[in-house]
């Protein structure tokens, strides 16, 4: 996942390969490495030099990246052992997947493979995204961030075709890695690999199948005691099945038994990708809550009581504020408000209230465990209305941009500064300069009221399954 | 385990419920009190041993499905009640050697299940749910892959949408959870010591005061597994 220098094999200078464009996000992406272009006619290849083969080039690499038809494959990988190229991605398709004639061709490179001494990942995936060294050898845009949730996917889309609703999600990447028909190395490797990563915090797994149930659960369960792990499964449905086996070559176990095999793994399980990004990016960002008791604060009526809701539905629990409490927040508060939770601040635009005051107010006692959070606007909503009155826009909204600006910052201190997790939902995506200030900041932004809410119960899930980890372990030698 | 290879030996594909329950005690796992009986004077010695109220119950290897053939007598109150029981049962069976199993009543109102199968990729796979004529009416099961650790055991009873039937509710103690976890702890195990057996169905399991006790079990071979 961190190579010096790759040779990469099926790139050339016409556009109409797969090899090609990726090849271009490879050199577009940012990677501060060397690419070696291998061609058999061409001197260069996309402006890099080429080189006519594996053994013709005399420097070391470290990974060679093939994207060729397969039937040049076997006679590459040898080359790559003989150049003491240990590492491959092999994005080619037609193995496992394809039935009995492409299972033994896939046997083929894994016992040359073997014999070199080579780890390779695939064939039949999208390979590897790695945002902290730029390195993306996938066909997608590289316009994602680098952030904290890693993935392992047995779908190359869900690696590639979403980092443009990362983008917009605000979710940031650590490592993606796409395993394919995982002739050698395997999802095991890999979150073994996602386990130990320190820039990776929460991980992400779109699963068909599992080739090695037990090893799966012993690195699993090694992980989820301090690093959350998400996964989405899907083939427990008839027609689920059916389109795994034509996939990628999996065997789909019942719903049910998948269900349990996550559960004695610590693994949270998403029912859709939508709820395992969403989750992924809380664990990934923000600290988990001691117990269930959310505080709501909202400035409309409707999307609080939507997050209430969805929070008891989740199994939280959004209970009424200590006298104390409310006393302290109607003395802050304008009269309008309701102060008992959800917190409905009513339409109010006064910045330090709503982004430091309430927040740290609710959140500093001992009462409340989290906080969801509604009524982020940013200066995106005044702009028309400023220009209608007939004022100079600048004039009015450079002061308070800035000033908006100011409260956001304050507001992403404020998880690690009380220790408790914030999440935030606003029906405005990054168009909103405020969403896009408090999502890089840190915390989440969901685009409704419902997803927020189901994140903070991931979080309490998972709070739950570290706990559960830790009584484990003082429990001594007979578990 | 002698009685599988025997079965399995002769080419049967399950055991008869009191085989199914020997193996099961042979674990360890709490059974009802229960005897095969084949002729009338045998069931009164032993309907004396036991003490009424007794189930009677007819056994053989080929019968699974008992309650939909008739098979099944609850609830015997006395000798007369036993010998007509007897009578209807060894005609309804139709076999040269009719066995009876004479059983004890286990009393109590909540019922669960438990049971093993086995997955392509993760292997031998233990069942809980709500036990009786509800597990397949409410599909209320979890499942947990062997071997079952005992917070396993413990976590799956959570799991069911029903799981506040093991607590103390209306009037019930609560219901013994490590005796529950140990049976399903004991489960995955028989799955992973015993290739021959290709599934289990321990139904129900009666909550009798605290303590759970299997009732009827059914247990299918593998034949190809000799």
């Amino acid at each position: 996942m961190n190579p010096k220098s790759i040779v990469y094999l099926g790139g050339s200078n016409s556009l109409q390969t797969m090899g090609t464009a990726q090849l271009i996000t490879l050199i577009t992406g940012g990677y501060q490495g060397e690419i070696y272009p291998i061609h058999r006619k061409e001197k260069t290849v996309l402006g890099l030099k080429a080189y006519p083969n594996i053994s013709s080039l005399d420097k070391p690499a470290e990974l060679a990246v093939i994207v060729i038809p397969g039937k040049a494959i076997p006679g590459v990988l040898k080359e790559c052992g003989e150049a003491g190229i240990h590492h491959a991605i092999i994005i080619t398709a037609g193995y496992g997947e394809i039935g009995q004639k492409g299972a033994s061709l896939q046997q083929e490179l894994l016992a040359i493979a073997r014999k070199y001494n080579i780890r390779f990942l695939g064939p039949n995936c999208i390979g590897i995204v790695n945002a902290h060294i730029g390195l993306n050898t996938t066909w997608f845009p590289n316009k994602y961030r680098a952030g904290k949730v890693g993935i392992i996917s047995q779908s190359g889309s869900y690696v590639t075709q979403t980092l443009t609703y990362f983008e917009k999600l605000g979710l940031g990447l650590s490592q993606a890695i796409s395993v394919g028909n995982q002739a050698d190395i395997d999802m095991v490797d890999c979150l073994e690999y996602l386990g130990e990563d320190e820039q990776t915090r929460a991980i992400a797994l779109y699963i068909e199948g599992i080739k090695r149930p037990k090893a799966f659960l012993r690195a699993a369960r090694k992980i989820t005691a301090r690093k959350p792990i998400v996964a989405v499964y899907v083939g427990g449905s008839t027609a689920g099945a059916r389109a795994c086996s034509s996939h990628t070559a999996s065997m789909a176990g019942p719903d049910g038994i998948y269900s349990g095999f996550f559960h004695q793994a610590g693994i949270l399980r998403a029912g859709n990708v939508m709820e395992l990004f969403d989750w992924t990016m809380a664990l990934a960002q923000q600290p988990l809550p001691k117990g269930k008791n959310i505080a709501i604060v909202t400035n409309s009526g409707g999307p609080g009581s939507s997050m209430a809701d969805e929070a008891n539905h989740c199994g939280l629990e959004v209970p009424i504020f200590s006298p104390a409490l409310q006393e302290k927040i109607k003395a802050i508060t304008p009269l309008t408000a309701a102060a008992v939770n959800p917190v409905d601040i009513t339409m109010n635009y006064d910045l330090d209230l709503i982004y430091k005051k309430l927040p740290e107010l609710i959140l500093q006692g001992q009462d409340m465990d989290g906080l969801l959070f509604y009524g982020i606007f940013g200066s995106i909503h005044f702009q028309d209305k400023i220009a209608f009155t007939g004022n100079p826009a600048g004039n009015i909204l450079n002061p308070m941009k800035s000033l908006l600006e100011k409260a956001c910052d304050e507001f992403v201190k404020l998880p690690e500064k009380l220790k408790k997790p914030i999440l935030c939902a606003c029906f405005s995506g990054r168009e909103d300069d405020a969403v896009v200030r408090i999502q890089d900041g840190g915390i989440p932004v969901y685009p409704t009221p419902e997803r927020a809410a189901r994140a903070m119960a991931a979080l309490w899930e998972y709070a739950t399954i570290k706990k559960r980890n830790r009584d484990e372990s003082n429990e001594g030698e007979n578990r | 385990m002698n009685i599988i290879d025997k079965a399995v030996k002769i080419g049967r594909t399950s055991l008869s419920e009191f085989e199914a329950k020997q193996l099961l005690t042979a674990y360890q796992i709490p059974v009802t009190r229960e005897a095969l009986v084949e002729n009338e004077e045998s069931l009164l010695k032993i309907a004396a041993t036991l003490g009424y109220p007794l189930a009677l119950k007819g056994c053989s290897a080929d019968i699974a499905h008992k309650t939909e053939k008739g098979l099944i007598h609850l609830d015997i109150r006395n000798d007369q009640e036993a010998l007509t029981a007897f009578k209807d049962i060894s005609t309804s069976m139709k076999q040269s050697k009719n066995t009876i199993l004479v059983q004890e009543m286990v009393q109590g109102k909540r019922e669960l299940m438990a049971g093993l199968t086995r997955d392509a990729q993760f292997g031998p796979c233990v069942m809980f749910g709500l036990g009786g004529i509800f597990t397949e009416i409410l599909k209320d099961i979890a499942f947990r892959v062997a071997p079952l650790e005992k917070l396993d055991a413990l976590e799956m009873m959570k799991e069911i949408r029903g799981h506040n039937i093991l607590t103390a509710v209306r009037g019930l103690e609560a219901v013994d959870k490590d005796a529950l976890a140990d049976i399903l702890i004991t489960i995955g195990r028989i799955g992973l010591e015993n290739k021959q057996i290709k599934e289990i169905d321990i139904n129900p399991i009666i909550i009798s005061d605290t303590r759970p006790i299997v009732v009827d079990a059914l247990v299918i071979l593998d034949k190809d597994q000799a």
